[in-house]
């Protein structure tokens, strides 16, 4: 009896998981393969290009196998087709967008889709989000001009506002260095 | 007395299966809860309609209130006033806030303001939290208008679970009368009165907020419908025109919660601007929606259904409400001159004549039921059904004493059919240990 009891248990589980899961997969939008996907973004914040490296999964000394500029596709994807080095073998992409931290992801493959939340608050471009960032945004808050807003705007919607300030607040955090020791160069 | 005696490995088994189970859950129910309540912020002044004698200085509490829980990373306040009648004084963070920037200039007030220690405060839904203080000094007689701007006025908001960006949750603002002049008592007692009157009183005495819940537009190629929904009844207005400025108006013609105000004479894919504007009945405040846009679609030429879309408004009711169809080609063209039914699946819901307006299909849904329900309703074409929605019927929502607006809520029939399933299987859970429990 405790046998059938628990069968049927685990088949009540396995369908209530099945069911959210066939649920989740019906309003989960199309994936396009290839691509990085940068999510969870402001919706102006529109980077047209990004620094990119592809390393081997060596995390001490990695070998670089690419580095280079890439373009953001729609300003949201970076595509792995462009990317040398990718194929089915594992690898590190590290990319650095403008105003955000650089980030690393593990790619396995080059038909894949692989998201990832960049870190906006940057404004310096040293790779780390921190006060020195804050009161450069500070400092700049409501500003008319052209060239701090140019500077300063990290959601890109044309003033800096509390919004950018609190972009640098909430994402303090040191990027991924560059593992030959410069510096990005795309700020 | 029997006792019932469950071996370990059972009872483990068991608190799992409960878990997943509770876990499962939680995940479709948190689903349905953030389509229904979105962090949308109101911010507006308390008092409402403050009087100030000539000379002196009146304070005046900005307060926001979200419709769902928040972290509120900061806020940008964009604040007018008329400089012929009042003269800014000062501004003082509520409590664990700090001003970071104060800039008065002829007659308009920016003020951005952080957290003092931490970089967001957790705000409950519904619950009032004053900003800060802002203290004006009255130099001449007269009325004054004490509005904030909605599109540079910014409530920051975070969402952790979503990664590291921030929105602005702002949906409305509620701007306020300040009567300035040599006030005796008996004006300052009638003015007094007005406050209340326009503004209700909650049990903590202070002034309740207005907040344009929600707002959405179904897209005709000559006709916008806008569906609003409101926290307490008002006289609604729309705003709009082809550019920010707003030229035209549309009225709703008596006060209400929910309504959907239609825009006729327009321009096929032309894009269109608009306002909700929420006021009191004696226009002593009045709440501001965002400013937002629409670009009307344009005719087909194909007969050829794409895709369709249901909506019913409000969704939840007493005995009657509207549905409201539109049919798509494959470019996302609006067809026209279809006969497409609409049907329900409790035979207590029926709908009335159908009519078209330039591809918005209509019909009234008028329900019988004595006891409360949700009914799906679907739009079939031909043979095809095309699209369904689910409407709350509920025969004591009028006697109900809670105002809740609830239309935002959409839930969908699968929605629906998982949640029976889920509820069916933990049925199907009781009884097997009920069984076991009785065997042993």
């Amino acid at each position: 009896m405790r046998l059938k009891v628990i069968l049927a248990a685990i088949v009540v589980v396995v369908v209530v998981v099945l069911a959210v899961i066939w649920q989740s997969s019906r309003s989960a939008p199309t994936a396009l393969p290839s691509v990085i996907e940068l999510t969870n973004l402001p919706d102006h914040y529109c980077p047209t290009t990004a620094a990119v490296m592809v390393t081997d999964l060596v995390v001490t000394k990695p070998q670089v196998i690419f580095d280079s500029s890439e373009p953001v596709v729609s300003c949201r994807q970076i595509e792995l087709k462009n990317l040398l080095g990718l194929g089915n073998t594992s690898r590190f992409v590290l990319v650095k967008l403008p105003m955000a931290v650089a980030f690393r992801l593990q790619v396995d493959s080059a038909t894949g889709h692989y998201d990832s939340a960049p870190s906006l608050g940057d404004v310096n471009g040293d790779n780390i989000i921190d006060t020195v960032d804050e009161q450069q945004v500070n400092s700049a808050l409501l500003t008319a001009d052209a060239a701090l807003i140019k500077k300063d705007d990290i959601d890109q919607d044309g003033q800096v506002s509390v919004l950018d300030l609190g972009l640098t607040r909430i994402n303090r955090r040191a990027g991924v260095d560059r593992p030959d020791g410069k510096s990005w160069s795309l700020q | 007395m029997s006792r019932i005696s469950v071996s370990t490995r059972t009872a483990f088994i068991l608190a799992c299966v409960v878990t997943i189970i509770l876990i499962a859950g939680s995940a479709i129910l948190s689903r349905i809860v953030f389509k229904a309540a979105t962090s949308s912020a109101t911010v507006y002044f308390n008092p409402s309609a403050p009087v100030v004698k000539t000379g002196e200085v009146t304070d005046v509490d900005v307060l926001t209130n979200f419709g769902a829980a928040a972290e509120l990373v900061g806020a940008q306040l964009s604040v007018k006033y008329d400089p012929q009648l009042l003269s800014y004084v000062d501004v003082v963070p509520a409590t664990n806030w700090q001003v970071i920037k104060a800039t008065p200039e002829s007659g308009q007030l920016e003020v951005i303001e952080l957290p003092i220690s931490q970089t967001s405060q957790s705000l409950r839904a519904g619950q009032p939290v004053a900003l800060a203080t802002l203290r004006f000094r009255a130099v001449a007689a007269g009325q004054s208008t004490l509005s904030f701007d909605p599109a540079s006025t910014i409530i920051a908001t975070t969402d952790s679970s979503l990664g590291h960006s921030i929105d602005n949750s702002l949906a409305s603002v509620q701007d306020a009368q300040v009567s300035t002049g040599t006030l005796s008592l008996a004006d300052q007692a009638a003015n007094a009165q007005v406050r209340l009157d326009a503004a209700s009183q909650t049990a903590s005495g202070s002034v309740a907020s207005q907040r344009i819940a929600g707002d959405q537009a179904l897209l005709a190629p000559e006709t916008a419908l806008i569906l609003v929904s409101l926290q307490q009844p008002a006289r609604l207005t729309v705003r709009f025109g082809p550019t920010k400025a707003l030229s035209n108006t549309v009225s709703y013609a008596t006060l209400a919660a929910q309504a959907a105000v239609k825009i006729n004479g327009l321009k096929p894919g032309e894009r269109y601007y608009y306002q909700v504007v929420a006021g009191t009945s004696d226009g002593a405040s009045q709440t501001l929606g965002q400013l937002k846009s629409f670009q009307l679609p344009l005719v087909s030429t194909q007969t050829t259904v794409d895709h369709a879309s249901l909506t019913i408004f409000p969704a939840q009711t007493d005995v009657a409400t509207n549905a409201y169809a539109l049919f798509y080609d494959a470019d996302g063209k609006i067809i026209t001159g279809l006969e497409p039914k609409f049907s329900a699946d409790n035979s207590a819901v029926g709908f009335g004549s159908l009519s078209e307006q330039t591809g918005l299909y209509q019909a009234p849904l008028n329900a019988t039921a004595t006891s409360k329900a949700i009914v799906s309703a679907k739009l079939t074409l031909g043979d095809q059904e095309l699209a369904s929605a689910s409407v709350l019927i509920d025969p004591n929502l009028n006697t109900a004493p809670s105002p809740t607006v609830l239309s935002a809520v959409t839930i969908d029939q699968k929605t629906i059919n998982l949640l029976l399933a889920l509820v069916g299987a933990l049925l199907v859970f009781g009884l097997a240990f009920l069984k076991l429990s009785r065997a042993r």
